[in-house]
């Protein structure tokens, strides 16, 4: 192939500017919605992968539960407070940071000044905020004395504290919460989204565990414990060993405390972000390439479209070819410039399908859904131009290579006579 | 003794049409000197036809030897017999044959662009020539031919010397058959005489070894017709290219050096055209009978009106 075939499949396809538009057309409303499709993936991909950072990747997660997935005739012992408070003790290396503990959280009538709302409230401990990466938008947060002392404070989550307090300054307000009077200390920054461990801290009200555990749910395991819904763990650093290190710690502590046996499994789970990252990253780059291959199917009628034009004109052009294999042509040269014709108009259309497909995807993530004003996100981003690329141009010769080897065998005497 | 540039040795073809075989070629045996100008005539079905396909390596005959240009080429592959049409072959077909849409140097550039191989050799001759004379002239080592012209293929890869050495060549052309001032016209803007030059022209710009001319005449007024051949004729006189004409058209026919007779696939008679034997007639002989200012002169306005005279679509060919 030289350039000589190239600008002779160009003025071929220039001859006919209707029909070689319209199959362009084919081409590019196939490539533009796989980009388009692919965008949005990539996008929800992009948005969960960084809200799971935000929550840091340097923390491990304990929830009380059978690694497989328990059964319901499994029953395991709830972490408890006494749980986290016997973790404390992987903080003396410095391996560990810090220990948090979340009580079950629960879906509590607020009123304020005579609005009423639900709010989930939930126990933590101090340092609740540091560990899970949480920060304060204005007050204060909870003191380790605040918990020694069951007081009756909350800080409220950033969406709360706007519903609650449309017009004032919610610090040192009283709220009531089921039959709690709670002194508002601080306000946490918005977080966004859901952080995929629960529910936005966005939406929450936090008070100190302790006075969840007296106040809000009195709930004792059988040996007289405070179950609480997770313990988080935050690490020094985020590398392997650190992490393997620290869930080792983990499990030896929680093992020994819940007294299972050498030959059972635990009755916890610890999960670290980076696995739910690569786990969720995974699942959603399979969901990503489910929708680019829904969009594939239009893709292959713009391919059959191609196809069907260069039948008909290999049979309009029989006897073109006929007079070039009377000067020369081998059954290559008329292949290739027929193939080339294919790729030139999948590859041109895959490139504009990329940009109106890059419009499109840039559209839809102006639009709001949902009430709160959301908005989808979506990304292009170059895995998804160079496969629209690359797929594009299969697809031309795939869908090319048929008609050209028949342009390539017609017998050239025939070929010279047909009218 | 003269070479022989077509040699064929007892070509048959038999094609099966339903329940009946027709032997097409019946044992052809023939000898073609370079510079014969050569008429092949006979009746629809004599197998003229067949002959040319195979004469123009177009098809392959079922038995016998064909020797084109000292080159066996009875029994080559499709590309290979691609290779020889390129490089040895020029067609002239009745119905002008040329591409749509394209202009008339791009149509004589065709055979170039498919030889691309043979080309670079002879570029590389002819810059070779160039530097020899330029740079060492009076001074010419053999030991330095072998590196110069490595280096005269370099830069012609490197300056695409190619193209532009194919325009020149084509222009060459072009401007033999006296169409220098329609190169850029395409075959729509053309008469056709006209065309039917291009086609020529487009035969004769890869030097074949023969021309083989179907029936060029065929759908051209008288006057046109007659010019044409005058072209050919001083074409093969001037260059000594052998023409071969496929025509039942006696007066074409008796123009030519000789008349080979076909009739039932086989070669029924040969006798001697008006011209004579090719060896006894010297180079020029008939084309000083043309006036030759109506070779490059443009062609007269009122042949594209009779450009293609339905009476003779009645003539029909085999």
């Amino acid at each position: 192939m030289n350039f000589a075939t190239l600008k002779v499949a160009i003025s071929a396809l220039a001859a006919n500017k209707l029909r070689t538009s319209l199959t362009l057309l084919g081409m590019i409303i196939g490539v533009a919605s796989v980009t388009a499709l692919m965008s949005i993936g990539r996008g929800v991909e992009r948005q969960i992968t960084t809200e799971l950072q935000a929550a840091g990747t340097n923390v491990l997660f304990i929830f009380s539960g059978r690694p497989g997935g328990a059964s319901s005739d499994d029953p395991v012992k709830e972490l408890t407070y006494e749980d986290s408070l016997a973790l404390e003790e992987l903080t003396w290396d410095g391996t560990v940071v810090g220990v948090a503990a979340e009580s079950f959280g629960r879906s509590l009538s607020v009123v304020v000044q005579g609005r009423d709302s639900n709010v989930r409230v939930a126990g933590v401990t101090a340092n609740y905020l540091s560990v899970r990466n949480l920060a304060l938008a204005y007050g204060q947060s909870l003191s380790p004395s605040d918990i020694d002392t069951r007081a009756s404070v909350a800080v409220l989550g950033s969406k709360v504290a706007e519903d609650l307090f449309p017009d004032d300054d919610p610090i040192d307000q009283v709220i009531r919460a089921g039959n709690l009077r709670l002194r508002v200390i601080g306000v946490l920054e918005e977080q966004g989204g859901s952080s995929g461990f629960g529910d936005s801290s966005d939406n929450m009200i936090l008070v100190p565990i302790t006075t969840a555990q007296e106040r809000i749910s009195r709930w004792v395991t059988a040996r007289g414990e405070r179950p609480v819904s997770s313990i988080s763990i935050e690490l020094m650093d985020e590398q392997e060993e650190t992490i393997d290190a620290g869930a080792a710690g983990i499990r030896q502590i929680l093992r020994e405390r819940h007294e299972i046996p050498e030959e059972e499994d635990d009755d916890f789970i610890i999960m670290s972000p980076k696995d739910l990252i690569a786990a969720v990253g995974a699942a959603l780059g399979v969901f990503t390439l489910f929708l680019g291959a829904i969009a594939g199917i239009s893709l292959l009628v713009g391919g059959i479209g191609i196809m069907n034009i260069m039948l008909v004109s290999v049979t309009e052009r029989t006897r073109e070819i006929g007079i070039r294999k009377a000067v020369g042509a081998k059954r290559r040269d008329i292949l290739i410039q027929f193939l080339v014709e294919s790729v030139a108009v999948s590859v041109l259309g895959g490139l504009l399908g990329i940009l109106l497909g890059t419009l499109i995807s840039f559209g839809i993530s102006l639009i709001p859904f949902g009430g709160d004003g959301d908005r989808l996100q979506t990304a292009v981003t170059l895995d998804i131009v160079l496969l629209a690329v690359s797929v594009a141009a299969s697809v031309g010769i795939f869908f090319g290579i048929y008609p050209a080897n028949r342009a390539a065998r017609l017998d050239p005497i025939q070929a010279l006579r047909y009218e | 003794m003269r070479e022989s540039v077509i040699e064929t040795t007892d070509l048959r073809k038999t094609y099966v049409m339903g329940d009946s075989e027709i032997h097409a070629l019946d044992g052809v045996s023939l000898h073609v000197e370079r510079g014969e100008l050569l008429a092949i005539t006979g009746p629809s079905g004599s197998g003229k036809s067949t002959l040319m396909n195979i004469l123009g390596c177009l098809d392959r005959p079922d038995a016998g030897d064909y020797l084109l240009d000292g080159e066996d080429v009875a029994t080559l592959d499709d590309n290979r017999l691609a290779e020889i049409r390129n490089r040895k072959i020029g067609f002239v077909f009745q119905s002008f044959n040329l591409l749509p849409r394209v202009s008339a140097l791009e149509q004589v550039e065709l055979p170039l662009l498919y030889g691309g191989g043979n080309k670079r050799s002879n570029s590389a001759q002819r810059s070779l020539q160039g530097t020899e004379s330029t740079l060492h002239a009076g001074n010419k080592t053999p030991e330095l031919s072998g590196a110069q012209q490595r280096v005269a293929v370099a830069r012609d890869l490197l300056l695409q010397r190619g193209g532009a050495e194919w325009r020149d060549r084509a222009r060459e052309a072009l401007v033999a058959v006296g169409l220098e001032d329609r190169m850029s016209h395409k075959p729509t803007e053309l008469s056709g005489g006209q065309q039917q030059r291009v086609a020529i022209a487009r035969a004769l710009v890869t030097d074949p070894a023969i021309i083989l001319a179907d029936e060029p005449t065929g759908n051209l007024d008288s006057r046109t017709s007659e010019e044409l051949m005058a072209l050919l004729l001083r074409l093969n006189a001037d260059r000594g290219i052998t023409v071969v004409f496929i025509t039942h058209e006696e007066e074409i026919a008796r123009r030519t050096n000789r008349i080979i007779r076909m009739r039932d696939g086989r070669v029924a008679a040969e006798e001697r055209g008006e011209m004579g034997d090719s060896t006894h007639s010297p180079a020029g002989a008939e084309a000083d009978r043309v006036p030759r200012g109506s070779l490059s002169r443009a062609e007269p306005t009122s042949d594209k009106r009779a450009a293609r005279p339905a009476s003779r679509l009645d003539e029909a060919k085999p």
